[in-house]
């Protein structure tokens, strides 16, 4: 039985708000209690449903949602609602319908997250099947390049990060993710998974606790993201006073915290330094933070405390309540479900926020997957719903809700007869698209994302674009069971013996300091003697990682070339992402699709030139090389790099281009371009 | 379209500068799909945002170089000695050009500078954690996990116009990856990243084994394939994508570039900045500066001393006092001191009490900052800690009051309420109180 330590304090956050730019009085939020919890969004028919939610998480039913006609049939419906409301706006026309390069590109970004490579673009622009894109959109819902690109949709949304709150290894997070999404996993389990979560972070499958490690001493975050990336609110606002523009009070949201109230966040770091301190008096100095480590990995632990109810600050301000009163959990459109003190409060609350009845979590996901389809929601922006918020098309969001419950959550089902429709197919708008009166009579053009631009380029790069993985959570997981069952005081011999070795290799650095300094000052004898001890240190390293043990032992590392996905979640700052605007995930969906003048360096002088055109191994050079004709050449560029072949001016161009190229460049100077033209940018 | 065959022998940098400067767009990037300033949400009361109006100084200083001490610099060792008492330990405190100010022992060269420096010894934070009190003390917010803050060089570009054509506004030097940046302001207001200052920005030459004129040539390649696509869509975003590249290959044939250059300086000037990250990155930020870049940031490391403090600080503050003391004597000599801001900062200070390992711990309740240059008064002590330095005795600078006095001396407008992309208002220093009394006009 370990005894385990609370983790600190919350973050001291109140700072802000309070004594922030706005004063609101109370004149403007009389009665504001949320008005009976109706949260009908102006427009649209909700069934009125208060009734008791189901007490367990919703089952999977093994009925199979709606087969291929029904997925049709839905598509269809779409296009019906679509077509009729373009048919309303006077003098607007839907696009004509995508030639098959312009679908191909489209599809592959949308649904692999990067572009085709030259076999795949030929295979589907060669083939003379009549349901070619249907079959298409399904085999890339399925495929693991479907796994990369959701992955980033998750982990913008859920801020998954390889270390959470700079502390945790996100790791079994990142790999629950994917794994969920490869297993097509229903999207309304996945979030009551997410909600639940409990127990070990580092037992093998029990990584949806990351949800919790993201937020770690900051309970109230956590649900004010709950609630905005879930049912599409923003509460924020109201943790420290009445919401200013939106209906919620202080009180509700307290209320809604209340659920997760004494759900925290424990590590039993603290249990390894006492024994330690007891065992022996001379602690090597860098056991403590190798203690940390292995608290924060073995011992890290979501509790399941979660008591219904919590008090009120002590700097409530408002007159329904004073501070310090403990108030119930209450939902914020105000249903009491909590019945009895002895009900699981978390599987309650899960229950709740994923239930088909309720009225803004099936609305919320339908939108947000529409919006990643067709780029623009019928709701923007996504995550600031009010009572009064009017979809651009009511009668089509309705029946999205409709259509997400009648394929139960099946997201690739959902994403499939979306990309079956007409609208999602329709050619690029030639003009400025409204962002929020906006009827889908095209798609508007969109500059790819950070992920979907490097994607590309690794695709350019490296062989099997889709196969090449991190090294995952496993050796993690290998360590939890090899250790669990480990009372502190073994523990404390185990990190110990590392702290030793850690040690040495500290001393040493500190000799390698004054001797790298004689070296940078002209003294070269002291090579051999640095030699020496970086030898010393490399040895001892294994000794001083407490993982050693637990690392794969087929694993090879494949260096930086990878998809995003299986980077390290985000790249530090300078990386290639992070300049083409990953989010950094410590924000909410915040990647940005901004241009700025690095990204033009980074293309024009950076990794396109040293690593694509200017590497034999290169994916894009090994292709180039199978063919000798520099109109080949020319051809096998603009298939690889655009997805499409050269017009007949282009051609011309291309063939003047590879002929008068000084030192026969003409292959640099043409993949260079294309790789850096306003068509490689944006997706249409 | 004139075939190519015409331009490739021809083309030089030169020629290419003024072909693409003739279609003269210039015009800034505002990104069209991505966050818009003013975007979304129910629009607030202005009568509810007033804010008192804050004062504006008359002669501002036009550039700030912000020397950001990263871990905690322990401020009674450097900036705010006490002398015969118990917390002072093995450092002695020395007299400076400024009479009756003293500084410590490890800040000899910059003791000679004084004269144009105010210190701060009244600074008071309550934020004890490296990331939170950084972040707090870059932005005057807490952070909080549901918006981002921008940092002073991206408010200060965002209310001023760049001084430089073809150069950024804003630098970082050896940032990390906690920089704040642009927060909720567009990109384009974050500061141009330099790691290695001896290196200068990545990815500003081209590559390897294409010179100039074979850069033009692609150039050319590259806007001829580009017409077509920028005719079919008649969007801001391709104007956008157009100024992107014009305004990087600008910053490429820009000769001010060999401003990032510092190989271009005397081996005497470098000995006095001194070899090392921070020493370089003090003389680049020189160079830049004449240039017409407004705000640098350095970052400068290794200040987190829980041990060994007095052993470790001889190489962290004297690579402080050098870096620091060569560049307020070069700008004076160079008549750029007057115009420029010099701020060293760090997140918090550290204890008065000498701990077992023989270092001093986190202590935001009461350190130190010191101002520069910038059109200060100088040579004087603002606010002071009691005797042992445990509590501010009077004129306490919150860190709002901190960035709002810089801001203040950059001219920058305090009371302007600026809506980020999510619907909230925000002035930059959090209406922070600046001492404007530091100051001269």
């Amino acid at each position: 039985m370990h005894l385990v330590s609370t983790i600190g304090l919350q973050v001291a956050l109140v700072v802000g708000f309070a004594a922030g730019s706005l004063t609101i009085g109370m004149s403007g939020m009389s009665g504001m209690n949320g008005g009976g919890g109706s949260s009908t969004l102006a427009g649209m028919q909700f069934p009125d449903e208060r009734a008791n939610p189901p007490a367990n998480p919703p089952s999977i039913s093994p009925d199979v949602a709606p087969e291929g006609a029904m997925l049709k049939e839905a598509s269809r419906t779409i296009d019906t609602l679509v077509d009729a409301m373009i048919a309303k706006q006077p003098g607007l026309k839907p696009q004509p319908k995508t030639r098959d390069e312009q679908f191909l590109r489209r599809i592959y970004l949308d649904l692999a997250g990067r572009i085709p490579t030259i076999d795949e673009a030929g295979e589907f622009l060669t083939s003379h099947k009549r349901d070619k894109r249907d079959l298409l959109v399904k085999k890339l819902l399925s495929s693991e390049a479907n796994v990369s690109t959701m992955f980033t949709w998750w982990a913008d949304m859920l801020r998954a990060r390889s270390r959470l709150q700079d502390r945790f290894d996100g790791q079994p997070y990142i790999d629950w993710i994917k794994q969920s999404i490869r297993e097509n996993k229903p999207y309304n389990k996945m979030v009551n998974e997410l909600i639940c979560a409990k127990g070990p972070a580092t037992s093998r499958g029990n990584g949806a606790t990351g949800y919790y490690l993201a937020d770690a001493g900051m309970p109230q975050d956590n649900m004010a993201n709950t609630v905005r990336v879930f049912l599409g609110t923003r509460l924020s606002c109201a943790q420290c006073h009445d919401h200013p523009f939106d209906k919620w009070t202080r009180k509700d949201f307290f209320q809604m915290a209340a659920f997760t109230e004494g759900t925290e966040v424990k590590t039993n770091e603290g249990d390894i330094s006492r024994a330690m301190k007891k065992a022996s008096s001379n602690v090597p100095y860098s056991a403590d933070q190798i203690a940390r480590r292995v608290g924060e990995t073995l011992g890290v632990q979501v509790t399941n405390a979660s008591v219904g109810s919590i008090a009120l600050p002590h700097d409530y301000q408002y007159k329904d309540a004073h501070p310090g009163d403990r108030v119930k959990a209450m939902t914020m459109f105000k249903d009491d479900i909590i019945k009895d003190a002895k009900d699981n409060i978390r599987e309650s609350y899960g229950s709740w926020m994923t239930s088909e009845v309720n009225p803004r979590f099936t609305l919320v996901v339908a939108n947000r997957m529409w919006k990643r389809l067709m780029r623009i929601g019928l709701i923007e922006p996504l995550d600031k719903m009010e009572d009064d918020t009017v979809p651009t098309n009511p009668e089509l969001a309705t029946y999205l809700v409709k259509l997400m419950k009648d394929v139960k959550y099946d997201l690739r089902k959902f994403q499939e007869v979306i990309c079956d429709t007409n609208a999602y197919q329709r050619q690029s708008i030639p003009g400025d698209a409204n962002r929020f009166k906006f009827f889908h009579e095209g798609q508007p053009l969109r500059r790819l994302s950070a992920e979907q631009v490097w994607d590309s380029l690794m695709t350019l790069t490296i062989d099997n674009v889709d196969g090449v993985k991190g090294e995952g959570a496993e050796p993690l997981y290998k360590f939890y069971d090899g250790n669990k069952d480990k009372s502190p005081e073994q523990l404390a011999s185990i990190v110990m013996k590392a702290g030793e070795a850690q040690d040495e290799i500290d001393d040493m650095n500190k000799e390698l300091r004054d001797l790298r300094d004689k070296m940078a000052k002209g003294d070269k004898s002291v090579d051999g003697k640095i030699k020496e001890l970086e030898g010393k240190q490399t040895a001892l390293r294994p000794a001083a990682d407490v993982f050693t043990p637990y690392y794969e032992s087929g694993y090879k590392d494949p260096g930086p070339m990878r998809r995003a996905s299986e980077l390290p979640s985000p790249m530090q700052p300078g990386h290639f992402l992070r300049v083409f605007g990953q989010s950094n995930r410590l924000i909410i969906d915040n990647s940005s699709d901004s241009m700025n003048l690095t990204q033009a360096l980074e293309l024009m002088n950076g990794m396109v030139e040293t690593t694509i055109l200017g590497d034999e191994k290169s994916v894009l050079k090994q292709q180039l090389a199978k063919v000798k004709d520099p109109d080949d050449k020319v051809k096998v560029l603009y298939v690889a790099i655009l997805s499409r072949m050269p017009t007949n001016y282009e051609m011309d161009y291309g063939h003047k281009v590879m002929a008068l190229a000084p030192n026969k460049k003409g292959v640099e100077y043409l993949g260079w371009a294309l790789i850096n033209s306003a068509e490689f940018a944006f997706n249409q | 379209m004139r075939p190519i065959a015409n331009r490739l022998d021809e083309l030089s940098r030169r020629r290419f500068m003024a072909s693409v400067a003739k279609t003269a767009f210039g015009v800034s990037l505002v990104p069209l799909f991505g966050q818009g300033l003013l975007e979304a949400g129910n629009p607030t009361d202005p009568a509810k945002e007033a804010v008192p109006p804050a004062p504006k100084r008359k002669k501002a200083a036009s550039r700030c170089i912000y020397l950001f001490m990263a871990g905690g610099m322990s401020h009674i060792d450097t900036f705010d000695p006490k002398p015969g008492t118990k917390v002072q330990g093995p450092l002695k405190a020395i007299s400076t050009k400024a009479d009756g100010v003293q500084l410590g022992e490890l800040m000899t060269l910059t003791a000679a500078q004084m004269k144009c420096a105010t210190l701060i010894r009244s600074v008071s934070s309550n934020q004890g954690a490296h990331e939170q009190a950084s972040y707090f003390m870059r932005t005057s917010y807490a952070p909080i996990n549901t918006t981002r803050h921008p940092s002073m060089s991206a408010w200060s570009n965002y209310f001023l116009a760049k001084p430089n054509e073809t150069l950024p506004g804003g630098i970082m030097i050896n940032g990390g990856g906690d920089h704040p940046g642009s927060g909720f302001l567009e990109s384009k207001f974050a500061p141009l990243p330099v790691g290695d200052p001896s290196r200068g920005v990545t990815n500003i030459h081209p590559p390897e084994g294409v010179d100039l004129k074979e850069m033009g040539n692609r150039l050319d390649v590259l806007e001829t394939l580009n017409q077509k696509f920028y005719k079919s869509y008649n969007l801001g975003a391709m104007q956008g994508h157009h100024d992107m590249y014009f305004d990087a290959v600008k910053l490429m044939a820009s000769k001010d570039i060999e401003a990032f250059d510092i190989k271009k300086e005397t081996d005497a000037v470098h000995a006095r900045y001194g070899e090392h990250t921070f020493g370089r990155g003090c003389l680049l930020a020189r160079r830049l500066v004449e240039k017409g870049v407004r705000f640098i940031d350095i970052t400068h490391g290794g200040w987190d001393t829980h041990d060994d403090n007095f052993n470790r600080l001889k190489e962290t503050a004297g690579q402080l006092d050098q870096g620091l003391s060569a560049l307020l004597e070069d700008l004076g000599q160079r008549g750029l001191l007057n115009d420029t801001l010099v701020c060293v900062v760090s997140e918090f200070g550290r204890s008065p009490e000498i701990n077992q390992r023989n270092g001093r711990d986190h202590f935001p309740k009461a350190f130190s900052a010191m101002l520069a240059g910038g059109g200060l008064k100088g040579g004087n002590v603002y606010g002071s800690t009691n005797a042992e330095g445990t509590e501010v005795a009077e004129n306490k600078v919150e860190i709002p009051d901190l960035n709002a006095t810089i801001a203040y001396g950059l001219g920058l407008p305090l009371d302007k309420v600026v809506i980020s992309p999510d619907g909230r208002p925000f002035t930059l220093a959090k209406k922070g109180k600046p001492v404007v009394d530091l100051f001269t006009a």
